[in-house]
């Protein structure tokens, strides 16, 4: 006596969902790291040399070794403000 | 698991112990901004003034851009376009070639009483000019290993223990042709350093890397 094929629709929909959310998720975090494997556990230093990075060419994730910064590169380095609380 | 000799707990204890009885280092003052530390300090056991640039941002609201270039009094000095994962590529033989540079805009710095941002721009733009110097060879002679180490570092979080082997290649290749030899300060003498050990113990493959 076989399973009717209605007895397995929902583990279809499951299967369906999970692998869209997953695979939407890999997208996004591969678009969002210019296709490398994103960056974990960092810190100050970590976050301010990716700042400098999208400074110096336009990506976060973006490499260059270039000796010499691109004109304008000495005068865009921004102060963070903070406000006085007290 | 069986650890070879000079990774078992106890002698990387005992490393850690010579290491802490070492005069120089146990005797390291608290930092501060209107003190000098004592003269006799190695660069090593230093430690860095406290300043305001250390501290994280707490609840910043905006970004300040000040475009206002430098004075005309003071020389200009080409920054370094170099970024992230090509300068920790490169660190150690930037290390090699500029210690004197580094350690004296260091010494500066820590003498300058938390003046250092004005004090040392002369000793700081000959880190700059270093620095570039050694990133311009490099490039010029090294750029296919220098290339193959920083992909490696970019695709594992820039840990150097994952990229062993092309990192073994860039530094083979940074001794032929620029006579740069990576060396850590501090290491014990009788055991095979860190980078030069096959097996490394937290990376993502456990097994040799080269």
């Amino acid at each position: 006596m076989g399973v009717p094929f209605e007895a397995l629709l929902p583990y279809g929909i499951i299967l369906g969902m999970f692998g869209l959310s997953g695979y939407g998720i890999s997208f996004v975090k591969g678009f969002a790291n210019d296709g490398k494997k994103a960056r974990w556990n960092r810190d100050l230093w970590d976050r301010q040399m990716m700042e400098r990075d999208l400074r110096l060419t336009g990506s976060e994730r973006g490499q260059s070794s270039n000796p010499t910064a691109p004109k304008g590169f000495d005068v865009s380095n921004p102060w963070k403000v903070e406000k006085r609380i007290f | 698991m069986r650890l070879p000799n000079h990774l078992t707990p106890a002698n990387q204890l005992a490393a850690k112990e010579t290491d802490l009885s070492h005069p120089q280092t146990r005797s390291s003052p608290k930092s501060c901004l209107n003190c000098t530390p004592p003269p006799d300090q190695s660069p090593l056991s230093r430690q860095a003034t406290v300043t305001m640039a250390q501290r994280d941002p707490q609840f910043n609201q905006k970004l300040l851009v000040d475009t206002t270039p430098m004075p005309d009094h003071i020389p200009k000095v080409e920054e370094i376009g170099t970024t992230s994962a090509f300068l920790a590529s490169a660190s150690f033989a930037i290390g090699a070639r500029c210690q004197a540079f580094n350690d004296d805009y260091m010494k500066c710095k820590d003498e300058a009483n938390g003046r250092g941002e004005f004090d040392c721009l002369k000793e700081g733009r000959k880190v700059t000019r270093c620095a570039a110097s050694v990133i311009k060879d490099i490039n010029t002679h090294c750029m296919q290993e220098f290339q193959a180490h920083v992909d490696c570092l970019e695709n594992n979080n820039q840990t150097f223990f994952n990229c062993r082997r092309p990192e073994q290649k860039l530094n083979s290749c940074i001794f032929d042709k620029l006579g740069l030899k990576k060396e850590v300060p501090g290491t014990p003498e009788n055991q095979v350093p860190v980078w030069q050990r096959p097996k490394q113990m937290y990376a993502e493959y456990p097994g040799r890397q080269f």
